[in-house]
C-alpha cells in the first residue's frame, strides 16, 4: 500500500470515528451517568469525564424502582406497543396488498386518501379524536392507546411498494395451483416479504414506544400509562435527579435495542431473488 | 379429456390496447398446439385468458363445450408453466410440488405418491429437498413442469418455457417436453416466438400476428401452403421473399414480373390459367423461398442481381441482395455448402419457378380449389 493511500485512509478513519462518537455520545453519557451519584453528574457535565464510567453504582436504578412502579409502566408500554405492532402488521399488510394487487372499485381514490393522511401529524387530529374516544367511553383504557394507531398510512405505503415489486407470476402460479386470494397472501406473499415486515415492525415499534401526547390526553393515573409519561414525572419537581433520569432512560432504550437486534437479520437478507430467474 | 375452444375471443385492456381480436381456435383433446408469432402479438394473452388470469372482453372460452368464461382460475383446473418458472422461492422442490396437491386437500399418502411419480418422470428425485435457488435453469424448468403435471390438470399451458435456457439445453428439453406430452396425453397449449421450436414441437401450429390468428395447420403445411404473406415470411429460416409484382398474359402462358424481367408462371397443381384469370393485369405479390434460387452460369440465368452481404453458417450460406420487397429489406438466397462470392458483384441466378407462390393484393395466398381444400 502506498504512503499516500495510508495517510488518506487514516484520515478518513479518523473522521468516521469522530462522527461515530458524535452519534454515540448521548447514549454513552446516559449509560455512564446512570451509574453516578447526582452531584457527580452535574459536576462532570462540562468535561470529558462525563463519558467515563467513574462510578459503578446501581443506586439510581434502585431509586427509579422506588419512585415509580416501573414494572407496571414497562408492561403497559410493551403491551400497547406490542399490540399496535402486531395488529398493524396484519391490517396494514392486507391493506397494502389490496392496494397493490387486487382490482376493486374506488381503489385509486382510497389510495389517494391514504397518501394524503401520510402527511397529517397526530397533533392535527388529536382534539377531534379525543372527543370521539370520549364519546366511546374509551378514556383510561389500553384500547384507546392501541386502536387509533393500528392502521398506519406510512406502513400501508411501505407494504404497497414492496408488494408491487414482487413478481406477479408467483401469485398467478398460486392462483392456478388452486389457492384463493387469502391463501395466496398467507402462503406465498408473506413468506417472501420478510424484509418489509421487519422494516414496518421496527419503525412502528420505534414511533409507538415514544408516544407522549396522546396517552397524556386520554389517560390519568399509572394503571394504563406507558413509560414516557413516567419519565416525565421525573422532570416536574426540582431538584432534578439526573442519575435517576439516566437510569430510567437506559431501561427504556433496552427493549428498542432488543427489537432491533431481533428483526435486523431480515433487513440484511434483502429481497427475494430466488426461484425467479432474471 | 379436454378440448379447448376460443370462440370469437377479443381482449381489450383497460388502457385501450387490443391484444386479441376475433380469435378463433379449436384445440383437440390430447393435442399439443403451439401458438407462435412475433413479440406483442397476443400469445401470452391467449394463454392468460384461458387460465383465468385475465377476463375475456368478448366471445366465449370453452372446455369440452362448457363455457368457462366466469370460472375462477381454481375452478378451471388448468396448469401453467411460466417463462420465469415462478417456483415458490421459500419452498423446497418437494413442497413446491406438493402445493397444488395440498390445495386439492388430497390425503398425505396420495400427495406423496404423486410427487414420487412426477419426480421419477422428470428425474427430480435427487433434488426434492433442494431450494429453488440451488437449482440450475434446466432443473428449475423441470420442477415447474412437475408442479404443473402432479395434479393432472385438464389443460397444460406453457408460456415460452425454454427461453431462459441456453441453446443446447433448449433442444434437449424440447424433445423431452414433446415425449412427456405424448406420454401423458394432456391437451397442451405451448407459446413460443421461435418458429423452429414451433415447427419441431407442434402437432399443429397456430400462427398469430397483431392479435389475430393467421393460420392453423400442421407444420409441414404451414411451410408448403402458407395462407398469407405474413405466414410465408414468418415460417422458414429465413422466411419467404415476397415482392410486389404484376401478372401479364403472354403468348404461351401467364408471366409475372420479377426484378425487371417477365418470367413464366408454371402450370402445376397449384396454378392454372383459369383460376388466375381474375388477377391478370392486377397488382399481386409473388413469393419465392430462399431455397428457390440457384447461382448458375450466365447463359441459363434468368436474373442478375448485385450481392450486398454474405453470411456463412458452415453447412450453408445466406446471400443478401438489395431488392425492395414486401416482407424484408433484403432478398435472401440460401445455398448449401460454401463457395466464394465477392460483395458488389452481379450474381447470375436461376429461379425454380415451380416453387412460386402468388398472393392477392390483400396478401392472401392464391391457390387452386383443390389446394385450398387440402388446407
Ligand atoms: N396488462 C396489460 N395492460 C395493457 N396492455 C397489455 C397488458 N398485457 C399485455 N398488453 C399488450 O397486449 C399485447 C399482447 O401482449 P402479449 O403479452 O399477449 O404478447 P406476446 O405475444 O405474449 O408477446 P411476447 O412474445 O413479447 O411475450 C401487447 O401489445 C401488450 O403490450
Ligand atoms: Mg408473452
Amino acid at each position: 500500500m502506498s504512503w499516500r493511500r495510508l495517510v488518506s485512509m487514516g484520515l478518513s478513519y479518523a473522521a468516521l470515528l469522530l462522527l461515530a462518537f458524535l452519534f454515540v455520545s448521548p447514549i454513552l453519557l446516559m449509560l455512564t451517568g446512570s451509574m453516578k451519584a447526582d452531584a457527580r453528574v452535574l459536576v462532570e457535565a462540562g468535561s470529558f469525564r462525563a463519558f467515563l464510567p467513574l462510578d459503578v453504582d446501581l443506586q439510581n436504578y434502585r431509586d427509579v424502582f422506588a419512585r415509580v412502579d416501573f414494572g407496571r409502566y414497562l408492561f403497559n408500554s410493551l403491551y400497547i406497543t406490542g399490540m399496535v405492532v402486531l395488529a398493524g402488521l396484519v391490517v396494514n399488510s392486507l391493506a397494502g396488498y389490496a392496494f397493490a394487487r387486487l382490482a376493486w372499485r374506488g381503489r385509486r381514490v382510497l389510495f389517494g386518501l391514504v397518501l394524503a393522511i401520510l402527511i397529517l401529524p397526530l397533533e392535527a387530529i388529536a382534539v377531534p379524536l379525543f372527543y370521539q374516544v370520549t364519546l366511546f367511553g374509551w378514556r383510561d383504557t389500553y384500547l384507546v392507546q392501541i386502536v387509533p394507531f393500528i392502521a398506519n398510512a406510512f406502513s400501508i405505503y411501505l407494504f404497497y411498494t414492496f408488494f408491487l415489486g414482487l413478481p406477479r407470476e408467483l401469485e398467478e402460479a398460486a392462483r392456478l395451483d388452486g389457492a384463493g386470494v387469502l391463501r395466496t397472501f398467507i402462503a406465498i406473499i408473506v413468506p417472501n416479504s420478510k424484509p418489509v415486515f421487519a422494516t414496518v415492525a421496527i419503525l412502528s415499534f420505534l414511533s409507538q414506544w415514544g408516544v407522549f401526547l396522546w396517552p397524556l390526553m386520554v389517560t390519568s393515573g399509572e394503571a394504563v400509562r406507558p413509560l414516557p409519561l413516567a419519565i416525565a414525572t421525573f422532570y416536574t419537581l426540582p431538584p432534578l435527579q439526573w442519575g435517576d433520569i439516566f437510569a430510567f432512560g437506559v431501561m427504556m432504550v433496552l427493549p428498542i435495542l432488543l427489537v432491533f437486534l431481533f428483526f435486523q437479520r431480515w433487513f440484511i437478507r434483502g429481497v427475494v431473488a430466488t426461484g425467479i430467474k432474471g | 379429456m379436454a378440448s379447448v375452444t376460443y370462440k370469437q375471443i377479443s381482449k381489450r385492456f383497460a388502457d385501450g390496447t387490443t391484444a386479441l381480436a376475433d380469435f378463433n381456435l379449436q384445440v383437440n383433446d390430447g393435442e399439443l398446439m403451439v401458438l407462435v408469432g412475433p413479440s406483442g402479438c397476443g400469445k401470452s394473452t391467449a394463454l392468460r385468458l384461458l387460465a383465468g388470469l385475465e377476463s375475456v372482453s368478448n366471445g366465449e372460452l370453452l372446455i369440452n363445450d362448457a363455457v368457462i368464461n366466469d370460472l375462477t382460475p381454481q375452478q378451471r383446473n388448468i396448469a401453467m408453466v411460466f417463462q420465469n418458472y415462478a417456483l415458490y422461492p421459500h419452498m423446497s422442490v418437494r413442497r413446491n410440488l406438493a402445493f397444488p396437491l395440498r390445495m386439492l386437500k388430497l390425503p398425505p399418502e396420495e400427495i406423496a405418491r404423486r410427487i414420487a411419480w412426477a419426480a421419477e418422470l422428470l428425474q427430480l428425485t435427487e433434488l426434492l429437498e433442494r431450494m429453488p435457488k440451488q437449482l440450475s435453469g434446466g432443473q428449475r424448468q423441470r420442477v415447474a413442469m412437475g408442479r404443473a403435471i402432479v395434479r393432472e390438470p385438464r389443460v397444460f399451458l406453457m408460456d415460452e418455457p425454454l427461453s431462459n435456457l441456453d441453446a443446447k439445453l433448449r433442444v434437449r428439453i424440447r424433445t423431452e417436453i414433446s415425449a412427456l406430452q405424448r406420454h401423458l396425453k394432456i391437451t397442451t397449449l405451448y407459446v413460443t416466438h421461435d418458429q423452429v421450436e414451433a415447427m419441431t414441437l407442434g402437432q399443429r401450429v397456430a400462427v398469430m400476428n397483431s392479435g389475430r390468428l393467421q393460420q392453423v395447420a400442421v407444420p409441414q403445411l404451414l411451410y408448403e401452403r402458407p395462407a398469407n404473406i405474413f405466414v410465408a415470411g414468418f415460417i422458414g429460416s429465413p422466411g419467404m421473399n415476397v415482392f410486389a409484382s404484376r401478372l401479364q398474359k403472354q403468348a404461351s402462358a401467364l408471366a409475372f414480373e420479377f426484378a425487371g424481367q417477365w418470367l413464366e408462371v408454371p402450370r402445376n397443381q397449384r396454378f392454372n390459367p383459369e383460376m388466375l384469370a381474375p388477377y391478370v393485369d392486377q397488382p399481386v405479390y409473388v413469393g419465392l423461398r430462399p431455397e428457390a434460387f440457384e447461382p448458375t452460369g450466365s447463359s441459363e440465368a434468368q436474373v442478375e442481381l448485385t450481392l450486398t452481404a454474405v453470411e456463412a453458417l458452415g453447412h450453408e450460406q445466406l446471400l443478401y441482395f438489395d431488392l425492395s420487397q414486401v416482407s424484408a429489406p433484403n432478398m435472401i438466397v440460401r445455398l448449401q455448402g460454401s463457395s466464394a462470392f465477392t460483395i458488389g458483384d452481379k450474381i447470375p441466378l436461376a429461379l425454380h419457378t415451380t416453387e412460386l407462390y402468388l398472393f392477392d393484393k390483400m396478401g392472401k395466398a392464391i391457390y387452386t380449389r383443390a389446394e385450398k381444400e387440402k388446407r
